[in-house]
C-alpha cells in the first residue's frame, strides 16, 4: 500500500446516526399495532399529531434496492402484473408492490396507509404516490400545492401563493383532526419548528466544510445523515444535537486535514440519488483516488445556497431559514415559519430546475473537477435538464460523464461492467491510472 | 465454412399411415412469421404433413416453399386442398390463401389440438412477439395479452446472442440449466441490453452456463410478469420456436410454479395446425354441418 | 524494441506486432464469445507466426477492448479510447478528433493540443449495437455484410427504418419485408439508420472537425455506411488502411513508451 497523502479515521457519529435511523424504522413498524396513523407524504407538521407518523415510499423503495433487490424484483413485478408499467420510478413500483404482495423484506406485514397528502413536483414520483396506496384502500386523501413558478419575480403573486399554501396547511389540518378525531398540539409544532430551524446552521456548516482540500467527508458519509431530520422525522431534540455533534467533529477534521479518501487527487460530484443498489462505485472512484464530494440532493440538510456577488458561498432563502428567529406563537405562526418566504421552488429539485446554474455554483464552489450526471430510464425528476447542465459544466472546464441505465430504485438495467467500463474511461481520458495497491 | 451458431434445424414430416386420397376434406394453414415460416396440411382431423422453415427476405417465396416441402413427395398437389388459412406477421403475403385468420385464435386452436382438452393457458414464444392466451373449457379465449415495443425482438436476440457467444442456438438452453443456482438476471427492459449486459459478465468471471443462466433467466422474468397479467391457470403450454429452449421453458415453469404440458408435435407449428383446423371449421359451416366456431371470438352454431 | 498490442472487442479481435514504429504483423479472428481466452490465444500465436517472431521477442503487450480482461498474458491494460486516440495521432498527427465505429461502441474522442483528450462520447445503451444490427439484417434478407454494403451504398433510401434503437429498426424492416420491398430498399433504410444514429452521437458534445477527424474501427470498412455518414454529418473522413486494428495499433505504440 503506497504511503497516503492525507490521514483517514473513521467518523465517530455514524453508529448513533445509525442507532437514530433504527430506532425510526421501528417506530414505523410498529405503528398499526399502537393504534398510530400512517400517512404517507413529506409533511413538516406530523409532530403536532402525537398518534402520528409519517412515511414516504423513496427511503422504503431505496431500502429495498439496497439490502435486496431479489425482493424489491418481486415486488416490480407485482406491480407491472396490477398494471403499473416498468416505466415507472423504482421507488414506487418498489414499496407499492410490496403493498400489493402484503409483506416487506424480513417478511412483517406491509405497513399499509392510513392517509396520504402529495404534492406536485418536478419529480412524477412524488406526484404520483399518493395514488397507488389511495387505489387500493379508500383512504383520504389531501393534495398539498406546493407551486413552482418559473417566471419573473413576482411580489404579489408570491404573497398570493404562500397565502394559498398556508391556507391549505391549516385546512388540511383541520381535517385530520374532524375525520381521525385527533387534536392537534400547537405547542409541540411551534416547540419542533424553533428547535428545528437549530439544524440548518450545523448543517450548512458541514456542508461548507466539504469544500476544503481534502475533503474531510465523502457522499456515503453525507447518506449516513441526511435522512436525519429530512426524511426521518425523529426528536428534533435528538436531530439537532446529533447535527452539532457532526458538525464539530468535521471542523476538527477540516483542521486537522483528516481526509474521507487518503489520496484524494480528483474531486466529483453529482446531482441526483445515487443507484442505492450499486454504492461500491464510490469506492471503485477511490482507487483512482477520486472523491464525490456530494450532490445538491444529499447537500439537502443545508438547504439549497447562492454565491453571492463577492464570491461567497450563503444559504438561500426559503424555509425555516429565515422566520425561525421572529416570535411564533401560534399555529399559523409555526406554518408561515415552515412555508417560508419563498414561492419559487427552494429545495434542492427546484433550484436545479429554475436554475439553469445550479450545478455551477456547485461546481465552483466546491471546486470539482468533474461530474457524473446518469440518464435514468423513467427517473424523469431525477434526468430533467441534466444534459443541459452537462453543457454547462463543461463550458466552465468541468468533465462530465453521462451514463445510461439503472435508477435509484430500480436495478434493471444497471450494466455493472458497462458502467464501470465508462468510469474506467472517463478516468484515464483524463490522465488518471488506478493507484497501485 | 464458419459454424453458424444462429441457425436452428429445419425440418419437414409427411405422414406414413394417412392416404390423402382417401380422405374427405383437406385443409392446410400457413404461418409466416418474422424468423420462421410453417405450413401445414391435415387429412380431415389429422395432421398429413408439415415443413418449417426460415422465413427469408421474400415473404411471397417462403409461403410458397414452405407449401411445397409440406407437400413434399406425396404426390399431393396445392389443387387438392379444400381450404386454406394463412396467419402470422406475413400472413397477407400468403397468397394461396382464402382467408387469414389473427395469430391468437390460430394459436389457441392449435394448441388445444396438439396439448389436449386439459390446457387452459397456452404461451407462445416467437421471434418477435410473445403471446399469452388464456382459454376457457371449450375453445373461446378468454383473455389474452401481448407483449409491448420494448419487449420485441426476443427470439431473435436470442440467435444475435447464440451468434455472439458462439453457442450452437439448440444447446444455450441445456446448457443454461448446468448452474446450481441462478445468479442475478440481466436487464429485462430491452434485449439488446440483456445482449450487452450478458457478454460483460465473463468478466466477473462467469462460467458459459452462468452467463447463458443470467441471459434466459433475464428473458423468462420478463416473460413471466406478461404472462401473469391473464392470470394463468392450469395446465399451461408453450408454443412458438422458443419452446424448444428448456432454459427458457424451466425457468418459467419454476417462476410460475406449474409445470407445461409436452407433445409429440413441434411446438413451432401451433399456429399452422390452428389455422388449418379453423380452415376446416370453414368448410363444414359451408357445407351446413353444425359446428361450433369460434372466429372472432363468438361462437355461432 | 518490439511491442504489441490485441483488442479484444465484443464480435472480433485485433493484434498489432510494432517495431521501432513499423508494423510487423496484424491477426484478426472471431472474438468467439464463450471460447474468447482461447481463440485470442490462437489469434496472438498465428500474429507471432506471421511476424516470425517467439513470445520472448516481444518486451511488452498491452491489451484493450471490451474483452481486456479476458486476456492474462499481457502486461498492461488500457481503455480503447485512449488505445484510438494514440493511433489517430500517429497516423495523422494533425488529427483533432478520432471516431471509432464496431459491433457493438461508438466512441467519439477529442484531441487536445498537448497531447491530450478534451472529451469522450460514447454511445449510451440504446445506441448499442449498430455493427451487430447490421450483421442480422444481413441474416434476414439472405446477404453477406459485403453484398448488403454494395446493394445499400447509394442515395437516401425512399423507405425508412427506427433511428433510435436496432430492436425497432429490426420491426420497421420486417414491416417493409412484409409490404414487398425490395431488399435493396430495406438494406439501405436499414444503413441510413445506422449513419443517422452515429452522427446523432458525433454531434452530442464537442463537433468534430470536418477536415481533421480520423475514422476507425470495423464499421469505417462498410462503404455504405460510411458514405451515408459523410453525408449526414458534411465531415471528409480520414480513414487509415487498416482501420479496424486502430485500437490494437494505439496499444502496442503504447507499450513502446
Amino acid at each position: 500500500m503506497s504511503k497516503q497523502r492525507w490521514e483517514t479515521r473513521p467518523l465517530e457519529v455514524w453508529n448513533k446516526a445509525k442507532e437514530m435511523r433504527a430506532e425510526w424504522q421501528k417506530s414505523i413498524d410498529t405503528a398499526s399495532s399502537e393504534r398510530v396513523l400512517l400517512a404517507q407524504g413529506n409533511i413538516q407538521w406530523s409532530i403536532g399529531f402525537p398518534a402520528l407518523r409519517v412515511i414516504e415510499d423513496n427511503p422504503v423503495g431505496a431500502m429495498m434496492a439496497n439490502k435486496s433487490d431479489e425482493f424489491a424484483r418481486i415486488c416490480r413485478l407485482a406491480g407491472e402484473v396490477l398494471g403499473w408499467g416498468r416505466e415507472v420510478c423504482g421507488y414506487q413500483l418498489n414499496c407499492w408492490g410490496a403493498m400489493y404482495l402484503g409483506h416487506q423484506m424480513d417478511g412483517s406485514p406491509f405497513p399499509f396507509r392510513d392517509l396520504v397528502i402529495p404534492f406536485p413536483d418536478p419529480c412524477d414520483q412524488h406526484t404520483k404516490r399518493g395514488q397507488a396506496p389511495m387505489d387500493y384502500s379508500p383512504i383520504p386523501r389531501f393534495q398539498e400545492n406546493w407551486p413552482l413558478y418559473t417566471g419573473p419575480r413576482d411580489t404579489d403573486r408570491e404573497k398570493a401563493m404562500i397565502e394559498d399554501r398556508v391556507y391549505c396547511t391549516l385546512y388540511i389540518i383541520e381535517e385530520i383532526e374532524r375525520i381521525f378525531g385527533q387534536k392537534f398540539d400547537d405547542e409541540r409544532l411551534i416547540e419542533s419548528v424553533k428547535v428545528a430551524g437549530g439544524i440548518s446552521p450545523y448543517a450548512q456548516d458541514v456542508s461548507r466544510f466539504m469544500q476544503h482540500i481534502p475533503s474531510p467527508l465523502s457522499q456515503k458519509d453525507l447518506y449516513s445523515f441526511y435522512t436525519l431530520g429530512g426524511l426521518t422525522k425523529s426528536d428534533p431534540g435528538e436531530t439537532v444535537a446529533i447535527w452539532k455533534a457532526l458538525r464539530d467533529e468535521v471542523e476538527w477534521r477540516v483542521e486537522n486535514n483528516i481526509a474521507a479518501v487518503g489520496n484524494e487527487r480528483y474531486r466529483w460530484m453529482e446531482a441526483h440519488p445515487p443507484p442505492w443498489h450499486f454504492l461500491k462505485y464510490y469506492r471503485y472512484m477511490e482507487k483512482y483516488g477520486a472523491v464525490c464530494i456530494g450532490s445538491q440532493y444529499s447537500h439537502m440538510m443545508a438547504g439549497p445556497f447562492e454565491i453571492k456577488p463577492d464570491g461567497t458561498w450563503a444559504p438561500r432563502g426559503g424555509g425555516f431559514r429565515q422566520l425561525v428567529n421572529k416570535p411564533i406563537k401560534t399555529r399559523e405562526d409555526a406554518i408561515r415559519a415552515m412555508i417560508g418566504t419563498e414561492a419559487r421552488g427552494h429545495r434542492f429539485k427546484d433550484d436545479e430546475v429554475i436554475r439553469p446554474y445550479a450545478l455551477n455554483d456547485f461546481a465552483k464552489a466546491y471546486k470539482v473537477n468533474g461530474a457524473i450526471l446518469p440518464l435514468w430510464r423513467c427517473g424523469v425528476g431525477c434526468t430533467v435538464t441534466r444534459k443541459e447542465q452537462g453543457l454547462r459544466l463543461s463550458e466552465i472546464g468541468v468533465r462530465v460523464l453521462h451514463y445510461e441505465g439503472s435508477q435509484p430504485g430500480d436495478r434493471t438495467d444497471l450494466d455493472e461492467n458497462r458502467m464501470m467500463d465508462q468510469l474506467d474511461v472517463w478516468m484515464e481520458s483524463q490522465g488518471l491510472r488506478k493507484l497501485e495497491e | 465454412m464458419v459454424q453458424e451458431y444462429w441457425r436452428w434445424p429445419e425440418s419437414s414430416w409427411t405422414a406414413t399411415n394417412i392416404d390423402w386420397k382417401k380422405s374427405k376434406t383437406i385443409t392446410a394453414g400457413v404461418d409466416i412469421g418474422t424468423n420462421s415460416s410453417q405450413a401445414v396440411v391435415m387429412c380431415d382431423d389429422r395432421l398429413f404433413s408439415y415443413a418449417s422453415l426460415r422465413t427469408g427476405a421474400d415473404y411471397r417465396a417462403s409461403a410458397g416453399v414452405a407449401m411445397e416441402q409440406a407437400l413434399g413427395s406425396s404426390g399431393m398437389k396445392l389443387k387438392n386442398i379444400r381450404y386454406i388459412v394463412g396467419t402470422g406477421w406475413g400472413s397477407q403475403n400468403v397468397s394461396f390463401a382464402r382467408k387469414t385468420v389473427d395469430e391468437i385464435n390460430c394459436h389457441a386452436r392449435g394448441a388445444r389440438f396438439m396439448y389436449g382438452p386439459a390446457m387452459k393457458t397456452v404461451v407462445d414464444l416467437g421471434a418477435q412477439t410473445c403471446k399469452a392466451i388464456r382459454l376457457y373449457n371449450w375453445d373461446r379465449i378468454r383473455d389474452f395479452v401481448m407483449n409491448d415495443k420494448c419487449a420485441a425482438g426476443m427470439g431473435r436476440s436470442i440467435e444475435v446472442m447464440a451468434d455472439l457467444l458462439q453457442v450452437p442456438i439448440q444447446e444455450m438452453g441445456e446448457r443454461s440449466l448446468a448452474v446450481e443456482k441462478d445468479p442475478e438476471p440481466v436487464s429485462t427492459t430491452c434485449y439488446a441490453f440483456a445482449n450487452t449486459e450478458a457478454i460483460g459478465l465473463f468478466r466477473e468471471g462467469y462460467k458459459e452456463s452462468e452467463v447463458l443462466a443470467a441471459y434466459l433467466f433475464a428473458i423468462a422474468w420478463r416473460i413471466h410478469g406478461m404472462v401473469g397479467r391473464v392470470q394463468p391457470e392450469k395446465e399451461l403450454a408453450f408454443t412458438g420456436g422458443l419452446a424448444k429452449n428448456s432454459g427458457i421453458v424451466n425457468r418459467l415453469e419454476r417462476a410460475m410454479g406449474m409445470t407445461a404440458l409436452t407433445s409429440e408435435y413441434d411446438p413451432q407449428l401451433a399456429g399452422a395446425i390452428g389455422a388449418a383446423i379453423i380452415a376446416k371449421e370453414i368448410t363444414e359451416k359451408a357445407d351446413g354441418l353444425k359446428t361450433v366456431s369460434f372466429i372472432g371470438g363468438m361462437p355461432h352454431p | 524494441m518490439i511491442t504489441a498490442g490485441i483488442d479484444v472487442g465484443i464480435e472480433s479481435l485485433k493484434a498489432v506486432i510494432l517495431k521501432d514504429g513499423k508494423v510487423l504483423a496484424r491477426g484478426i479472428g472471431l472474438s468467439g464469445g464463450v471460447n474468447r481466452a482461447r481463440t485470442t490465444e490462437q489469434v496472438w500465436r498465428d500474429t507471432l507466426a506471421a511476424a516470425r517472431l517467439k513470445p520472448g521477442d516481444v518486451s511488452k503487450i498491452i491489451a484493450t477492448g471490451q474483452g481486456k480482461n479476458d486476456v492474462g498474458f499481457v502486461q498492461e491494460r488500457i481503455t480503447e479510447p485512449v488505445a484510438d486516440a494514440r493511433a489517430a495521432r500517429f497516423l495523422y498527427p494533425k488529427a483533432t478528433c478520432v471516431v471509432d465505429i464496431g459491433a457493438d461502441q461508438v466512441r467519439v474522442v477529442t484531441l487536445g493540443p498537448q497531447n491530450n483528450i478534451l472529451e469522450v462520447v460514447m454511445n449510451q445503451k440504446c445506441a448499442a449495437g449498430l455493427g451487430i444490427l447490421l450483421k442480422s439484417m444481413a441474416r434476414t434478407l439472405g446477404m453477406t455484410l459485403e453484398e448488403m454494403s454494395r446493394l445499400s451504398d447509394g442515395p437516401t433510401a425512399a423507405a425508412a427504418v427506427n433511428d433510435g434503437c436496432s430492436v425497432f429498426a429490426e420491426m420497421d424492416a420486417f414491416s417493409l419485408l412484409n409490404r414487398n420491398t425490395p431488399k435493396e430498399e430495406v438494406a439501405r433504410a436499414v444503413t441510413e439508420a445506422v449513419a443517422v444514429r452515429i452522427n446523432s452521437i458525433l454531434n452530442d458534445k464537442m463537433k468534430p472537425s470536418k477536415e481533421s477527424t480520423v475514422l476507425v474501427g470495423g464499421l469505417s470498412r462498410n462503404k455504405a455506411v460510411v458514405n451515408a455518414l459523410k453525408r449526414r454529418s458534411g465531415i471528409n473522413f480520414l480513414i487509415p488502411e487498416q482501420a479496424e486494428y486502430a485500437g490494437a495499433l494505439g496499444a502496442a505504440l503504447m507499450a513502446a513508451e
